[in-house]
């Protein structure tokens, strides 16, 4: 694959498997997958979620509070 | 929060303008069933949702429709790059050109300003997950139109990518939607809002 195919292959490829992701979160082999794209890509790739997602064996990006709901945020203290 | 990747998702490179093209394209920007429609749509109906994978899916669909927004822009800026007055009124650009001149301002190919009354939000995630994927038969419908209509390859290339996208985000969010059915008693569904009570 040229360079330029890679430049924009990779993220893209990194990115339908984070959709299929979210409504796959069980599949290991997917997450697999995608970690291993992941480590071709910078951390500052669009397709590319933050560290703190990448512990488990299960895809844990859809869990917990979205920031949104309250639980999700502290108060600002002054 | 939202974090800018100054990289297109799919490249544009258009070697000849064509403002005629440029004005049936401009559905796709700012058209009933283009890609702010889509992008606004998602990222609000996401906040009623109660599935986990729905929060997630629609949160980052709607971030890749936006992705589109710019790649649509991208195509009719190009198209319309340099284009001289005589040659916009002989593609019948001159309507446009007279109150956006070269500019990418939100509209329908008819002239229509984007409207919210586009979309729906209406809080129940059964209702909204239709609306969803009605929503992304109608992008793919378009697509095919603008493909009919478009006689040159760089274009069409990126065309094809973008109705392939509607397709893909069509299956994931009938997923969605059988996950929430499988949740519920089944003689019941219909009559329950999943989000309200």
């Amino acid at each position: 694959m040229r360079d330029k195919e890679k430049e924009y292959a990779i993220p893209f490829a990194a990115w339908e498997l984070r959709l299929y992701l979210n409504t796959h979160p069980g599949d290991e082999r997917a997450l697999e997958l995608y970690k291993g794209l992941c480590r071709q890509l910078d951390a500052k790739s669009y397709a590319v979620v933050a560290d703190e997602f990448l512990d488990d064996c299960r895809w844990t990006w859809i869990d917990g509070p979205w920031p949104w709901e309250a639980e999700a945020n502290c108060k600002w203290e002054v | 929060m939202f974090v800018y990747e100054k990289k297109l998702q799919y490249p544009v490179r258009i070697a000849r303008t064509n403002p005629q093209l440029a004005q049936v394209i401009i559905s796709q920007y700012g058209g009933p069933d283009g890609e702010l429609s889509a992008s606004l749509r998602y990222l609000s109906q996401r906040y009623s949702m109660t599935d986990p994978a729905a929060k997630g899916a629609l949160t980052d669909i709607g971030v890749e429709e936006l992705g589109h927004l710019e790649i649509v822009g991208s195509v009719i800026y190009q198209l319309t790059r340099d284009i001289s007055p005589e040659e916009a009124a002989e593609k019948g650009f001159d309507t446009y050109l007279v109150d956006h001149t070269t500019g990418i301002y939100p509209q329908a190919a008819s002239g229509t300003p984007h409207t919210m009354a586009y979309i729906q939000v209406k809080g129940d995630p059964i209702t909204d997950l239709h609306e969803d994927m009605a929503a992304e038969m109608k992008a793919r419908t378009t697509y095919d139109n603008l493909l009919r209509l478009s006689d040159d390859p760089d274009v069409s290339d990126v065309l094809k990518f973008l109705r392939q996208r509607e397709i893909v985000h069509y299956q994931r969010f009938g997923e969605l939607l059988q996950r929430t059915i499988d949740r519920m008693n089944h003689r019941n569904f219909f009559a329950v809002n999943p989000a309200f009570d």
